[in-house]
């Protein structure tokens, strides 16, 4: 049976306490109803945690299928993480039904010029694939929903706190994840022993702090849900916007004319 | 990926989380903004344009030249320059709402193409960079003087037409309705 460090036993017991209390929130203040995918991907945490305290216990912390199955838990949270995520997306861009698909298109290009740079900086070292993988998709994620933020931004789309919390935690999150891997394969590297510890303080350390927060936000009642606006016909679109575009390049070209007039004169 | 790479692309990303996340300086909403620009209120960048435009014509200078009155005239430029410089975000301001115009028309349409919205925030940013270094010129003394004339002639007009194409559509007053009653959620903000 193996055994946790100390500290890294007190992270994962401060971890496991914040879930609980977000997954109580969720219940008491009724939240669940309107964030089902959340509600679920808190619920697999919970259960993830469970699960790999189990395996630590039982198993030996080196051995490839311990690494498989551990990895493999990590693959189900992170498609439940995208699932949350998306869910928090559509309420808060859901009354605007074009902006929710200009938002779709964006999250797609960004995935795949993300992508590219993920492959692209790949260099086949099969050894840390997954951990690479995991990183890979944290880089994907934490653009897609900086991305998503800044169309929100300049939209002006109305987003509320408790919204926005948890979309800037879910980011944070996998800054510090594409950070704690790459230190991480640095201090393996050198030898250091003490990486795993490491590792499952600084990102239980963070993933809790975030858990606070949702908690802190999750209190406060969701906003309620907006209709589905009225849309404008499409001609409006149609015309309007081309036109708009069309003086804004106008604009430019005469922004642009100021550099090819001479100085003024003495 | 090395270690001083991952750290950049990480500070870079949460310097953009921090920048998305934040709260504009200038609260005014959405529908606020509509509204000011479909409702009947004066624009007073429009109305004192003769004035505006009256002070940036170069007849006055090539007067006082002609007088021999060379350090008359330098005043005399200096001064408007500074004009010229508070005009300056007038011209922006017109801009901004016809932009805003745009948003208003894509947020509340049932479907939007990606190039023109694209190609409408790439013109954008264009603008933004070309306005602080004109701004930055006329600061400088560099930047002629008569070509801000007619930006601001063209800024009016754009502006004039998209209120004129908006009216045409007939949608005044529904579009403010819709604004109205779309934005005016308690408790949440505007990114």
């Amino acid at each position: 049976m193996n055994t946790l460090s100390s500290s890294v036993q007190w992270v994962w017991a401060f971890s496991v306490a914040a879930q609980l209390t977000v997954m109580v929130v969720l219940i008491g203040k009724e939240q669940f109803r309107k964030l089902q995918f959340f509600t679920f991907f808190v619920a697999l945490n919970l259960s993830q945690a469970l699960f790999l305290f189990l395996l630590i216990c039982f198993h030996q912390s080196g051995a490839p299928k311990y690494i498989y199955m551990a990895w493999g838990s990590q693959a189900i949270i992170l498609v439940a993480q995208a699932f949350a995520t998306t869910e928090i997306l559509r309420l808060v861009l859901g009354p605007y039904q074009a902006i929710w698909t200009l938002g779709w298109r964006l999250i797609l290009a960004t995935s795949l010029v993300d992508l590219f740079f993920v492959l692209a900086l790949f260099k086949g070292d099969m050894a840390w694939a997954l951990m690479e993988a995991d990183r890979g998709y944290h880089f994907i994620f934490a653009t897609a929903v900086i991305a998503c933020l800044f169309l929100f931004r300049h939209y002006r789309v109305p987003i509320s706190t408790v919204y926005k919390t948890l979309l800037a935690g879910f980011c944070f999150y996998s800054c510090v994840e594409i950070l704690i891997n790459t230190i991480l394969k640095n201090i393996f590297t050198s030898g250091s022993v003490r990486y795993e510890a490491l590792w499952q303080i600084v990102t239980m350390g963070t993933f809790t702090v975030m858990q606070v927060a949702w908690a802190v936000v999750l209190r406060k009642p969701l906003p309620a849900q907006q209709a589905v606006v009225k849309s404008l016909p499409p001609a409006v679109y149609d015309r309007i916007s081309p036109e708009i575009n069309l003086g804004l390049r106008q604009l430019n070209d005469q922004l642009g004319k100021f550099w090819k007039v001479e100085a003024p004169r003495p | 990926m090395n270690l001083t790479f991952a750290v950049t692309v990480v500070l870079f990303l949460l310097v953009l989380l921090a920048w998305a996340l934040r709260t504009p300086r200038r609260t005014r909403s959405l529908d606020e903004d509509a509204l000011n620009f479909l409702g009947d209120g004066e624009r007073p960048h429009i109305t004192h344009l003769p004035q505006i435009r009256q002070a940036l014509a170069d007849a006055d200078f090539e007067f006082l030249r002609s007088r021999g009155r060379e350090k008359l005239a330098s005043q005399l430029r200096k001064e408007r320059r500074k004009v010229a410089l508070n005009y300056l975000p007038a011209v922006q301001e017109d801009f901004e709402k016809m932009l805003h115009i745009g948003r208003i028309v894509a947020v509340l349409s049932p479907e939007v193409k990606t190039v023109e919205e694209w190609e409408r925030l790439r013109l954008t940013m264009r603008f933004y960079l070309r306005y602080h270094l004109i701004r930055f010129a006329l600061q400088c003394g560099l930047a002629p003087i008569p070509q801000l004339s007619e930006l601001s002639q063209l800024v009016s007009a754009l502006s004039i037409r998209m209120e004129m194409a908006v009216k045409e559509l007939g949608e005044r007053a529904a579009l403010a309705a819709e604004i109205t009653s779309s934005f005016g959620g308690g408790g949440v903000n505007p990114v």
